[in-house]
Parts: C-alpha cells; sequence; structure tokens
C-alpha cells in the first residue's frame, strides 16, 4: 500500500494518472513515407505531407497501426475494431498543419490493465483507459539566434501512440513502477524503443492530493517529464506544493505546469483559461480506420512472451517441486 | 486562324488526328485569344512559353504515333491546383508568390494524356464564393452581357476564371473544382458544360483543400462530349489520395450514345423554389419536355431534406475550411508580415493574407467546432447530411437521374450581392445537396434568359455512374441546341 502523506493539518493520499507518449517502431512516419531516424540533420527527413504544403494530404502507415494493436493486445486491452483519425486545432510554428491528426472519441485501443511491480514482490493493476495514435509535432530550437526561433521538422508526422491510465497511483514509485513496466511491455513487443533520453518515450503526469476518502481533487498536468527519475521528482515536489497550498488555504487551479529539472521543481505553463479549445472533429481527409476480427487475432497469435508470462513461467519453473 | 478558336475540344483533337493542323498552330491560336480576352481578368498567370513547348512535344509525340486522350489540346487550370514550378496562388495575397514544386495529380494526368497549359485561372479567394468577386487578384468578367445593357456581370464561382475563357472561346477546356457548385453554377452563368465527378473520381492530391469532405475537381469544356474526353483524362484512383476510389475509369465518350429511351428521370418537387424566376421554371419544364420526347420516363420524386441543404454546408464546409486553412500561418512560406511575438506574427500575416469572405467562413468554422456549439451545429448538420444523401439513395430506388434547374437566375452584376452574403449563398441552393451527398452533377447550357443570358440545367446522377450523366446531358444538349455564343468584340487585351 502506499503510504499517505503527511501535512501540517493531517493525511494526504496523492491521485496519479499518467499519459504516455510513445513513439512507434516504423520505418515511415505515421502519415507519410519520410523517414523516422534519429539523429539526422535538421528538416531532412521532412517530406510535403510533413511540411503542411497546399494540397497535401494524409496517408495511413498500415505498420504503425499493426504496431498499436500489438501493443493494445499486450496490455490486455480491448481492440476497436472501428476508430477514427480526428484534427486537434492549435497553431504551433513546429506543427505546420495548425492541426494535429490523432484520435479523439473513437481510440484504436481502449480499455486495457497493466500489473506494475512494487517492492516485496507487491503488484498492484493500473487500469489503462484508452490507446490512440497520432502524429507528433516537430521541434522549435530556440538557442541558435538571440531574436528568432529555429524549426526542425525532422519529427513532425512521427507516430506515436498515446497511453492512458487511469488515476490508479498513489506515489511517485507506483508511477515509476507503471512507467517501468509500460516501457518494458514496449520493448518486449517492439513496438517502441522506449528511449526517453532521445524523447521516443515521453510522459505526462496529472496529478492531485486529496483527504483520504474524498472525492478526486483538482489536478495538475506537468507536461513532458523525459525520464523516470525526473518523473518521481516531479510528482513529490508537485504532490508537497498542492499540500502546501491547501494547508495555507488556497485552492489548487486546474493547469498546465512544466518540470524544472535544474531547479527541481514545477511552475505555471498555462492555466486552464488559457487552455486551447482544440475543437476536435473527423479529419475528412481519412477514412475509418476499420480492422477485421481475424487480422487482430493474427496479430495476437504473434504477439512474444510478454514480461509477466515470463515471469510467471520462470517462477514456475524454479518453483520446488515435490518428490 | 480564327476558325480554330470556334472548335470543340473534341474537334480540335480530331482534327490534329486527321493532320488538319498541328498542336503548335491550335496552341498559338488560344495564346492569342488568351492575349484577346485579357479584359476578363481571367487568368492570375499565363503561360504561354510553357505551352509552346507542350504543344511541340505533343507534334513530336504525334510523329512518333504516340498520341494521348488529350494530346495537344490546350486547357487552363484553375489557380486551386499546384503545378510545379509555376505560381498557385488559390486567389489569395497569402498564396502570392508561392511556386509548389510539385504537380497536382488531375493536372499531371491532363499532361499524361497529353493537354497543354495555357496559364492558371482566377478563382473566389480559396475557392470560397460564387460570383469570382473575392479573388485578391481582381474579379473576372462575364464575357456575356445582357441585351442593352454593358454592366459587367459575374461569371459565377468559384471557378469563375476557369468559365470565363472557355465561354470567351480562349480554351477548349478548363479545370475546375467544385465544392458546393463551384464548377456547374459558373457554366450555367456563362454558357458552357460545368461537370462535378462523383465525390472520389478525382484525385484531391496537390488541389488546395477548401472543404474536404466536399472538393471535387471536374471538367469546364463547350459540350459534354468534350467534357466526358476531359473527365476520363483527369479521373483516376491516387494512392495518394485515402478519399480517391478505387475504381477504373471508363470510356465516358462512349457512354454518349444519344439514347435514353426507358431511363427514369426524376423531377424533385422540392427544387420549386418562393421566388423563383418565371424563365427557370419555364426551363425547366422545357428541359422535362425534351427528355421526354427522347423517350425517358418523368417520375416525380421527393428530397425532403433539401430545405437543409444549404445551412447544412455552411456549417461543414466553413468548419472544414477552418481547419485546412490553419497551416497558412507565415511560417513556411507565402505571406508573413512580422510581429513582435510568435501571436502578432500570426495576427499579422492572416489578417493582411486573408480575405473578408475566408475570415468570415473561418469565423462560422471556428465557432461550430467549437467546446459548447460542436454538438447543436457540426454534429447535428453531420446527421443532416447523412439525411440529405439518404434522400437521394431512396430516389435511386425509382430514377436513373435526377433534372433540376442548375442555379435560381442568371448571371449577376458585379457588385450585387456582396453586402448580403446570404443572398449570395442562395447561388448554389440547387447544386449544393448533390455536393453533400457526393453525388456528380452535371450543368447544360439550355436556354437564354429574357436578358438574353445563359441558363443551365442540371443533371444529378448516381454515385460514380457519370456514364449515365453524360448520355442524359447528351441528349439534353442536343435537345436545347444551344449555340448562342457572347460578343467578345468589346474585349481588349
Amino acid at each position: 500500500m502506499a503510504e499517505l502523506l503527511k501535512g501540517q493539518t493531517g493525511e494526504w493520499e496523492l491521485v496519479i494518472g499518467l499519459e504516455v507518449h510513445a513513439q512507434i517502431v516504423a520505418k515511415a512516419k505515421l502519415f507519410s513515407g519520410a523517414s523516422t531516424e534519429f539523429g539526422a540533420e535538421p528538416n531532412q527527413q521532412v517530406s510535403l505531407v510533413d511540411a503542411g504544403m497546399p494540397g497535401m494530404l494524409p496517408v495511413l502507415n498500415d505498420e504503425a497501426v499493426r504496431q498499436a494493436v500489438r501493443t493494445g493486445l499486450a496490455l490486455n486491452a480491448k481492440i476497436n475494431l472501428h476508430s477514427i483519425f480526428a484534427r486537434k486545432n492549435f497553431f504551433y510554428p513546429d506543427m505546420p498543419q495548425g492541426y494535429q491528426i490523432s484520435q479523439y472519441e473513437l481510440p484504436v485501443v481502449g480499455e486495457g490493465e497493466i500489473e506494475i511491480d512494487l517492492p516485496d514482490d507487491a503488484v498492484k493493476n493500473v487500469r489503462v483507459e484508452r490507446l490512440h495514435i497520432e502524429q507528433d509535432a516537430g521541434k522549435s530550437i530556440h538557442d541558435q539566434h538571440p531574436a528568432k526561433s529555429m524549426i526542425d521538422l525532422n519529427r513532425s508526422g512521427v507516430a506515436l501512440m498515446e497511453i492512458v491510465s487511469h488515476p490508479d497511483m498513489r506515489s511517485a514509485e507506483e508511477a515509476a513502477a507503471y512507467v517501468t513496466k509500460l516501457r518494458a511491455i514496449l520493448r518486449y513487443v517492439g513496438s517502441c524503443d522506449g528511449n526517453m533520453q532521445e524523447g521516443s518515450m515521453r510522459c505526462d503526469a496529472n496529478v492531485s492530493v486529496r483527504r483520504p476518502g474524498d472525492e478526486l481533487g483538482t489536478r495538475c498536468e506537468i507536461k513532458n517529464l523525459n525520464s523516470i527519475r525526473f518523473l518521481r521528482q516531479a510528482i513529490d515536489f508537485e504532490a508537497a506544493r498542492q499540500i502546501d497550498v491547501i494547508e495555507e488555504g488556497g485552492t489548487i487551479t486546474q493547469e498546465t505546469r512544466l518540470y524544472d529539472s535544474d531547479k527541481g521543481e514545477t511552475r505555471s505553463m498555462r492555466s486552464k483559461e488559457d487552455a486551447h479549445d482544440y475543437r476536435y472533429f473527423p479529419d475528412p481527409d481519412l477514412l475509418p480506420l476499420d480492422l477485421d476480427q481475424a487480422y487482430v487475432d493474427a496479430l495476437k497469435a504473434e504477439l512474444p512472451e510478454l514480461p509477466d508470462a515470463k515471469k510467471a513461467s520462470l517462477r514456475r519453473r524454479t518453483r520446488p517441486v515435490a518428490l | 486562324m480564327t476558325d480554330l478558336r470556334n472548335l470543340t475540344l473534341a474537334q480540335a483533337r480530331d482534327g490534329m488526328a486527321a493532320g488538319d493542323f498541328t498542336a503548335v498552330e491550335l496552341t498559338e491560336t488560344f495564346i492569342e485569344a488568351t492575349g484577346a480576352v485579357r479584359d476578363l481578368n481571367a487568368y492570375i498567370v499565363e503561360t504561354a512559353d510553357q505551352a509552346r513547348a507542350m504543344a511541340a512535344a505533343s507534334d513530336a509525340r504525334r510523329a512518333q504515333g504516340q498520341v494521348g486522350a488529350m494530346d495537344g489540346i490546350p486547357v487552363a487550370i484553375k489557380d486551386l491546383f499546384c503545378t510545379k514550378g509555376v505560381q498557385a496562388t488559390a486567389g489569395s495575397h497569402i498564396l502570392e508568390g508561392f511556386v509548389p514544386p510539385y504537380e497536382s495529380t488531375v493536372t499531371q494526368n491532363l499532361w499524361d494524356a497529353g493537354a497543354v497549359m495555357l496559364g492558371k485561372t482566377n478563382l473566389d479567394e480559396f475557392a470560397m464564393g460564387s460570383s469570382n468577386m473575392t479573388s485578391y487578384f481582381g474579379p473576372v468578367a462575364n464575357p456575356w452581357k445582357r441585351k442593352g445593357d454593358d454592366a459587367v456581370l459575374v461569371p459565377g464561382g468559384s471557378s469563375g476564371g476557369s468559365a470565363a475563357v472557355v465561354a470567351a472561346r480562349a480554351a477548349l477546356g478548363a479545370t475546375g473544382t467544385d465544392t458546393g457548385g463551384s464548377i456547374r453554377q459558373p457554366g450555367a452563368f456563362t454558357g458552357i458544360v460545368g461537370m462535378k465527378p462523383t465525390y472520389g473520381r478525382c484525385s484531391r492530391w496537390g488541389i488546395i483543400a477548401f472543404a474536404s469532405s466536399l472538393d471535387q475537381a471536374g471538367p469546364m469544356t463547350h459540350t459534354v462530349r468534350d467534357s466526358a474526353i476531359m473527365l476520363g483524362a483527369m479521373a483516376g484512383h491516387d494512392p495518394k489520395d485515402s478519399t480517391s476510389m478505387k475504381l477504373d475509369v471508363p470510356d465516358f465518350e462512349a457512354a454518349l450514345t444519344g439514347d435514353i429511351r426507358g431511363l427514369r428521370i426524376g423531377i424533385p418537387k422540392e427544387y420549386v423554389m418562393d421566388g423563383m424566376p418565371a424563365e427557370i421554371d419555364a426551363l425547366w419544364k422545357t428541359g422535362i419536355d425534351w427528355m421526354r420526347q427522347a423517350g425517358a420516363e418523368i417520375v416525380d420524386i421527393s428530397l425532403p431534406h433539401t430545405k437543409y441543404a444549404l445551412p447544412t454546408y455552411y456549417i461543414v464546409a466553413p468548419a472544414e475550411a477552418s481547419s485546412n486553412l490553419a497551416r497558412y500561418d507565415g511560417v513556411r512560406y507565402g505571406l508573413r508580415v512580422d510581429g513582435d511575438t510568435m501571436q502578432d506574427m500570426y495576427e499579422n500575416t492572416r489578417g493582411a493574407g486573408f480575405g473578408a469572405e475566408v475570415k468570415r467562413r473561418i469565423l462560422i468554422g471556428t465557432y461550430v467546432l467549437s467546446a459548447g456549439y460542436y454538438d447543436a451545429y457540426y454534429l447535428k448538420a453531420q446527421k443532416v447530411r447523412a439525411r440529405i444523401a439518404g434522400d437521394f439513395n431512396d430516389a435511386w430506388e425509382k430514377v436513373d437521374a435526377i433534372l433540376t434547374p442548375t442555379t435560381p437566375s442568371a448571371a449577376f452584376a458585379q457588385g450585387d450581392k456582396m453586402d448580403d452574403p446570404i443572398a449570395m449563398y442562395l447561388n448554389d441552393i440547387f447544386t449544393v445537396p448533390a455536393s453533400l451527398a457526393g453525388l456528380p452533377g452535371i450543368s447544360v447550357p439550355a436556354g437564354l434568359s429574357a436578358e438574353g443570358l445563359p441558363l443551365g440545367l442540371q443533371v444529378i446522377g448516381r454515385p460514380y455512374d457519370e456514364e449515365t450523366l453524360f448520355r442524359v446531358a447528351g441528349v439534353l444538349e442536343d435537345a436545347a441546341g444551344f449555340d448562342a455564343k457572347p460578343d467578345l468584340s468589346g474585349l481588349g487585351g
């Protein structure tokens, strides 16, 4: 059991949900034929589609779908045979179309579950709410010119899986264990290399605190945590901050925060009032994604042995045999 | 050489095949004609040098016995199509100077069939309009004038430049795009054949997007036969467009049998509009008689959701446009107006780059997709759209094609309706339902108004049954015997 946090005025329970962005292992981007190799010179892996040129159209990369479905199966999740790509509209210079193609109301993968490993051989199930496929953005580089920002579109359009958990975790340790297990599963399946340093796996944490037994508190979302260490530090800092605010008579406002790993603190990025209205709607350039059950079954049959199954079979093999 | 200008596309094709004239001679005629009608402001860019080179290459191919379906035929390209190495503007300041390094699939198909490019034609900005008045590059004049009235009329829109150059016999055909009527309405206003194929028949790849679920390229020509020939060259499955249909392209010209005996032609009662001019109604009745005399069976049908088509269209199309036009942000290409912050740069660029009508539609589209309004507007509009398509599906149980007027009026004067967007939107009242249902439609010039202006009748067909559509349209064309021509004598270059 996760221990409760002690504040000045009593005990607090920490509630954490995670959104993990995992770059799908595929030779080409999600909707264009451009390469996805890491480390190329800026803007060398950009197709006309990735650059948002006029009149360009997305064509779905089947391999990205295959990897997402395999991942969903490995998470014991429901595979939605009918799913929809939607546009998430907002302006950002490294997002050339002016919208991100993602999945909103009907994701390709629905409810699933991950068993996380805790100290002393304890385990806990964390529910996965959904897994959907979406495009990555490019990269803005701010340190090469005093007044200008540079844009690198190599990553623009790369296929991501966004894996969203339920708010089932109760400590930074559990959150770390979740990401560790998820990363192991992704690596076993081969759908993501799990390399957080290169940014091919990134994590957003939704953090709130409440009195034990109360309704969920107001959450803050901490964006773009790129290591498990930072994830733990950010959650611990944020939990302490929220407890301080409430105990001093304040209220938590729903907002997006950034973790500054140099200072070891989170700080406000934008409040809910400034939050984008993404105006999601089905992307008219793409047909609905309709999969056959037979296709899903075939992928399931080909899945490699997963970490939990492997562990279980090792346990079986090492169990003392009664003679 | 002036008589070459009066040929149809089919006649020009046959004339070159017979060795009566060369592609270079034909092209020179039309380059000269382009200069002679420059007053129409129909082109944004003329590509005479390119046309000459393409014509010479066509003659060389012909000498080798390798001739495509459109070989040596000079055509104009709506400036919504991206053309490699030639500016593509969508009629907007925001794309002024943009030279695409790629060629749209439809235009590439035309060049592969041997066609010759005369230039890029003017259009309503981002294809948003029914008058060609919203172009950053100025309005296009209709070559037609009212009897005894020198007022300059609109050619319709958004494919107004394409319509004007064909009507003025400065091109043998032109590409258009039709989102809610942008080929058929200008076709009707200028006395030419404007054809929108089934959604998915032509690739949208490389066409600057307005409303992705509606946009469709099509031919604008003198005759139905020309239309069939040109669509055959434009159409085809394209793996680069996920919404393009995996279907072979039939020989559309072969469908022009002239025989519609036994075909059932539907007449939708909901297309009788209050306040519709009597001459439009009279022309429609005449068209019905022509169909009957040709041996078709006339069937009264009902398309009960017709009255919701226009409001539905003006939710769906702006919603998609508001998203499609987000990419014009000043970051990568086209106009950039700097500002102190990134936000300022966006606002300055888009403020200066887009015209009033485009801004209006971006605002409408943004609104109908917003949190709290999505269900009431966008989602409801999608449901109504499905009902409208359902009306047509029901109709196809009883009929093989549907006959309606193309527009509720003849061409109006430049400047009219500009202060009343709703009056302007009503131009598309008869064309929008087929657009929402993704159906093919064709406008055939069928008569003259009392003021001496061309009027069109529209045939709507089953999805992917352009062959029946052309067959019916061909009979309509023969019966109408429309041979009036605009007086070009007042034009200069």
